[in-house]
This record gives structure tokens, sequence and C-alpha cells, in this order.
């Protein structure tokens, strides 16, 4: 009887669900449900879904306040004469790059800033934080990551993590953060001030991330000239927790060599600076990239459905390689790596097998769309800067995709570099006039997870050919990053 | 909470917002039925994969969703089912098997296998499948909490005894108690189709 009630239940229509799912609050529904369904599950779920829909996947929500106009004029941290790498990269910020005159700041957890010779004296960092306090209550603790602070303005960088959210009070909070979206067309904007000595600094522009128990701030504050220097005691307050600390600020350290700051090695215009911490029986190793090429980094590591050889980045050592652990929670590429110890284990090497990396190269391309059952030879080449791409033949299969007829292609790849290894490219669909026009695929790895397999969701009103723009060329560059850390 | 019919506007009309609305609110939801079907035969990437391919597969059908049919979320309930059914057939080499109904199942076990079934048994098992439903749905209201609540969890969202227990903070035999005796009303009630 069990088995014919649940063959019942996976039966019924949409009334009926309806009527049966009435009977549960949606507050009851959260409880105990869900198990295994962690934040980053639900990054993996929502940036699957989007690709497949031709869509952006949506960002980390961002948070503005006061007259955001004037302000974003006035952001001297954003400007070009000072260049933020890493972290700003990671959440949406124009990363500017130039030929410098090159000497190094390098703030922890924050990035490396290599600052332009003759940059206006505006757009310098001046100082970062003496230190970064933390402090609690019941409910939250606010700790603080970093400052940076201009001729006239500071940026704050602060996490907030939630001592005692159940998941009943996140979908909760979610839900008021939407409600009010739709009334309002803006969140929450949290009461979070930063004082300079008495003087209050109430309208900021930055952005917030994480979304789980963990959220992480960058906000930045527009302040008197003469409320900024290393005398001076700000406080950050922040209303909603009822919390607030107190930090002071220093010289920022410069350095004239990257490798002055952590072991580094470069290939392809692309640095990476190891920052190992060691805590206990453990090792945190932070990544600070310094990127002058054409592409993105989109991953240090293997990620569960990209990856090369199966190979990964892991820690070498005296005993034997070590795999590592991530953050509970990050944005973008993960930098933060980090391992267990033994006592016995020395001559620590971080060894980067390979990078993801993307550029923003696209083709505009016209297939043949074939008869069913028949494929169709075509080897239509898409040229891009380090390898070209060729289709080589296609077919229409009914349940290619989830289900559905799509345009089935393989791939082939001739790269012209051997250690610049592409992996495989987005698609989308073009409307007859030749603008985006979204469209939904999957793709096939092989072994080494290389694409060699792509269907393309095919509509109603497709006819014999389909009109596609190829863009984002992905690659591994297989140059090894090998970081000596010591010890 | 914004209604069915703005969500459906914003689907149509502003697709990333609309998606990234649905996806915030019933992701969690979609999981659980998906994960209830698959989680015994499959590991995380395959229940990941099917929830996208729900969620997915109603933003396709964001232009025929009639609401006056049932809910968004009852659509994401009844597309997961489905999706989830057919990644268990074919995770567990039953692909090319016919839709096994629950009437057809009883059908079986008369000697009347699905081979023989003609149209007109298959429309009128469909029928009678339907009206089981319906109303297997009124029995379940009528047990009252949180028999129901229990029931739903149980057969419609595919959870442990265990896990129900710690959602209703229940002891677990009480819960077996409960469903067993809960089963029984709905035999009584129900009559010949068990």
């Amino acid at each position: 009887m069990e088995e014919k009630m649940m063959k019942f239940m996976d039966q019924l229509e949409h009334d009926a669900t309806d009527e049966l799912l009435e009977l549960i609050e949606p507050e009851a529904m959260a409880q105990g449900m869900s198990e295994g369904l962690d934040q980053s599950a639900i990054r993996r779920i929502k940036d699957k879904t989007f690709m497949k829909a031709g869509l952006q996947p949506p960002a980390s929500p961002k948070l503005r306040r006061g007259p955001s106009k004037l302000l974003s004029q006035k952001m001297p941290l954003l400007a070009a004469g000072v260049l933020l790498f890493l972290a700003l990269s990671l959440m949406n910020f124009d990363v500017v790059i130039a030929a410098v005159n090159r000497f190094f700041s390098f703030i922890p957890g924050y990035g490396i800033v290599e600052n332009q010779a003759g940059a206006n004296e505006g757009d310098a960092i001046l100082y970062v934080a003496d230190s970064l306090p933390s402090v609690e209550n019941q409910e939250a603790r606010l700790s603080l990551q970093n400052a940076i602070a201009g001729k006239d303005n500071i940026t704050v960088l602060f996490e907030v993590e939630w001592k005692n959210l159940t998941e009943e009070d996140l979908l909760a909070k979610k839900q008021a953060e939407w409600e009010r979206l739709q009334k309002e067309d803006r969140l929450q904007q949290p009461e979070v001030s930063l004082y300079a000595g008495e003087q209050q600094y109430k309208d900021f522009m930055g952005s917030t991330g994480g979304g789980s128990r963990k959220e992480s701030s960058t906000f930045t504050y527009q302040v008197a000239a003469t409320d900024i220097g290393k005398d001076i005691v700000y406080r950050l307050e922040h209303g909603g927790l009822g919390l607030s600390l107190e930090f002071t600020l220093k010289d920022v350290a410069t350095f004239e060599r990257l490798t002055d700051i952590g072991a580094t090695d470069v290939h392809h215009d692309i640095a990476i600076t190891a920052v190992p911490e060691f805590a206990g029986n453990q090792v945190t190793v932070e990544l600070y990239p310094l990127n002058k090429s054409n592409y993105q980094i989109q991953s240090f590591s293997k990620e569960w459905d990209r990856g090369y050889g199966g190979q990964d980045l892991s820690l070498l050592t005296s005993t034997g390689p070590k795999s590592y652990t991530l953050p509970e929670s990050f944005m973008g590429p993960n930098t933060k790596f980090t391992f267990a110890l033994g006592p016995e284990d020395r001559d620590l090497v971080l060894d980067i097998p390979f990078i993801l990396v993307q550029s923003s190269e696209y083709k505009d391309i016209k297939l043949p769309v074939p008869a069913e059952g028949e494929r169709l030879t075509v080897n239509r080449k898409v040229e891009f800067a380090d390898c070209t791409m060729t289709i080589v033949d296609v077919e229409v299969e009914n349940e290619a995709f989830g289900g559905e007829r799509a345009l089935v292609m393989n791939l082939r790849y001739d790269n012209k570099a051997p250690d610049k290894i592409m992996s495989g490219t987005g698609f989308m669909r073009l409307s007859s006039m030749g603008r985006p026009a979204g469209g939904g695929y999957s793709m096939e790895p092989d072994e080494n997870g290389i694409i060699t397999k792509v269907a393309f969701a095919l509509e109603k009103g497709d006819g014999r050919s389909l009109r596609l723009r190829v863009m984002n060329p992905a690659y591994y560059f297989t140059a090894p990053y090998r970081l000596h850390l010591g010890r | 909470m914004i209604g069915d019919e703005e969500l459906i506007r914003l689907l149509r009309d502003e697709p990333e917002k609309g998606l990234a609305y649905m996806m915030d609110n019933y992701l969690g939801f979609v999981y659980t039925i998906v994960s209830g079907k698959l989680a015994a035969v499959t590991g995380r990437e395959d229940i990941e994969e099917c929830t996208s391919d729900v969620f997915y597969a109603v933003f396709q059908s964001r232009d025929s969703i009639d609401i006056a049919k049932g809910s968004i979320k009852a659509f994401l309930a009844v597309m997961a089912k489905r999706k989830a059914i057919d990644k268990f057939r074919r995770l567990t080499g039953q692909a090319n098997e016919p839709l096994r109904t629950a009437v057809s199942l009883e059908q079986e076990e008369i000697g009347q296998g699905p081979g023989q079934h003609t149209a007109a048994n298959q429309v009128e098992a469909a029928v009678t499948a339907r009206e089981t439903g319906q109303e297997l749905v009124r029995q379940i209201k009528a047990l009252g909490p949180p028999d129901s609540e229990i029931f739903i969890r149980k057969y419609y969202f595919g959870q442990s005894t265990r896990a129900i227990a710690q959602a209703l903070a229940i002891k677990e035999n009480t819960i077996d108690k409960k469903i067993s005796r809960g089963l029984d009303k709905l035999k009584l009630a129900l009559g010949g189709v068990w």
C-alpha cells in the first residue's frame, strides 16, 4: 500500500498538488527539508539554470545609499590612477590595467595594489587599518577585515557573522529583502556609520555579498580630508546589530617586488603571489593574482564540473601532497585554501597545476539544422586568439537537452600554444537582426574536462539554420605555478 | 511575496529577475522533491542537475503556464516529480519501460500486464488515477494536523521518519504509529482502490 500511495502522489495533477500542499504552512515546509542544500549547492544550481536559459546569473546583492551618482563621481578608489585587483574584480568593479612604473601596496585580505607613478595625489592609498578588531553580542559578530584610506575617503571592509540564524530565519530574511525590493526598488539599507572622532559619516556606497550566515561588505565613505590621519580614532557603528568597533590607521606597506610580499610565480602575464598564515596544525594560503593578460581568472583549482586531466591544487610537503579545504563561503574564484599539517611536514610548496581563465572574445556564426536522424559534417572553424575551434558536425536529437529537441554539435580544438588548452566556449542564440537572444545548452566534457559535445536547445520556430554567438572561450593555462612557502 | 501572476509577468518580461525570484523562493522545495526520489540511487551532482532541469523546464514553459490550473509551486512540484522519476528510470536502467501508473500496477496484480492495455484502457486508467488522486488528497486532508503533514512529508516529499520526527518535534515511534493508523483509515475510506 505504501508503494501505491507514493505512486499516486507522484501522479497528482496541478490542482490536486495545490490542494495537498496547502496543508503544510510555508514556514513548516522549511523545517527539516533541503538537507544537503548548502550555499555552494544553491550557487551551482542557480548558475547551471541561468546558463541553460542563456541568462546572466544574478550578482551579489548591491546596497546603495545616499546620493550615489554624485558619490560615484567622487570614488577615487575606483579611478584609473589606482589599480585595484582581486577583491574589487570579484565584486564586478572594472579592473583597470595600465603600464606603470611599479611599486606594490599589499593590503592583507584585500589585494595587491599597483600604484601608478604620477597618479593624482587624490587617487593614492595613504593608510590601512592598524589592527583588525572584532566585537560580538548574542546575535552576531562584527569583524573588521581592513580599512583603506585615500586623501578624502575611507573604504571599510567588514564581515558580519550571524551566530544563531536558523534556516527558517534565513528564508524569512530573504523574503523580507525581496518584498522591500519589490516595494521600494532597493534592498534593506544597513545603518552602518563611520565616525572619525565625533564626526559621523552616514552615506556610503558599496556592496555586500555572502548571504548565508556570513556576509562580507565593502563600504566607501566620503570623508573630509581633515578627518583622515593616523592620529584619529575611527569607529564603525552597525546600528542594525547594536555593535561598534574602533580602529586606527597606519601607513600602507609598499614593496618593490611581488616576491617581497610572498612566493610568486608568473606565466602568461598572470602573477600569483601566495601568502601563508600558519595557525596550530594548519596553514591557510591566500592567493593574490596580478593579472596583466587579456583573460579573467575563473578558478585556481578543480571545480566539480571543471578541471584539467583530473589534476587539482595541492600542497606538496616532505611527507607527500596534501589536499585542501575551502572557506565556508566566498564570492567569485576562491583564493583561500587551508591544509592540515603534521609535525613532520616540511618544504611546503603550493602546487597549482592549472588555472582556468576566460576571455571576452566572441564570433557570430550560422549553422545548418539538418533533418532529424541526419548527421551533417560542417567543419565550421571559429577562430580565437589562442585556439581554433571546429564544429565538426551537427545533428538534431529529440531528447538531447533535458528531454528536449536540440542541435548537437561535436567539437574539436586546435590550440596555438601547448599550455593554453581550450576547455570550451559559451553559446547564445542570435535573432534574425543579429542580436543576442538567450538560449539554453548543455555541455559534455571528456575525461580531461574539455567540452567535446554541446546540445543547443531548438525552439519551435527554428528553421533549417541557426545563428549563434560563440563567446567567452575558456582555457586551462597549464603552466604550473609552484610557490615555495618555506617551513 | 509576489503573486503568481506577477511572477509569470516577471518570467516573461524580466527573465533574469523572474528566474532569480522563482529560484530564491522554491529552490529548497524543488530540491527536496528531487532528492526524495533520487538520493537512494545517485549522488549530489545528479540531484543538482535534475533540480536545475526542473527550473529550466518551468522557465521554458513560462508562456504556456495557466495558473487557473494550478499555482507556480504546483507546476514546479509536478515538474520535479516528472523529471526526477525520469532520471530515476535512466539511472536504474528502466528508461524504456512504459509509464507504470498506480492503476496499471493494480491491473498487473490481477494478471493484466501493461502490454495488454488498449488505448481505451489507458484513457480510463488515467481518468481513474486522476479521480483517485483527488480523493486521496481529500482523505489526507481529513486526517487533520499533524497527521496530514506527516503523510505529505512521508509520501510526497519522501522524507524519512527520523527527519519528520526532528522537523515536527515528535518521537519517531509516534510518527510510525500515526502513519500506520493513517494508512488503515485511508484504506477504509478509499475502499477498492487499495
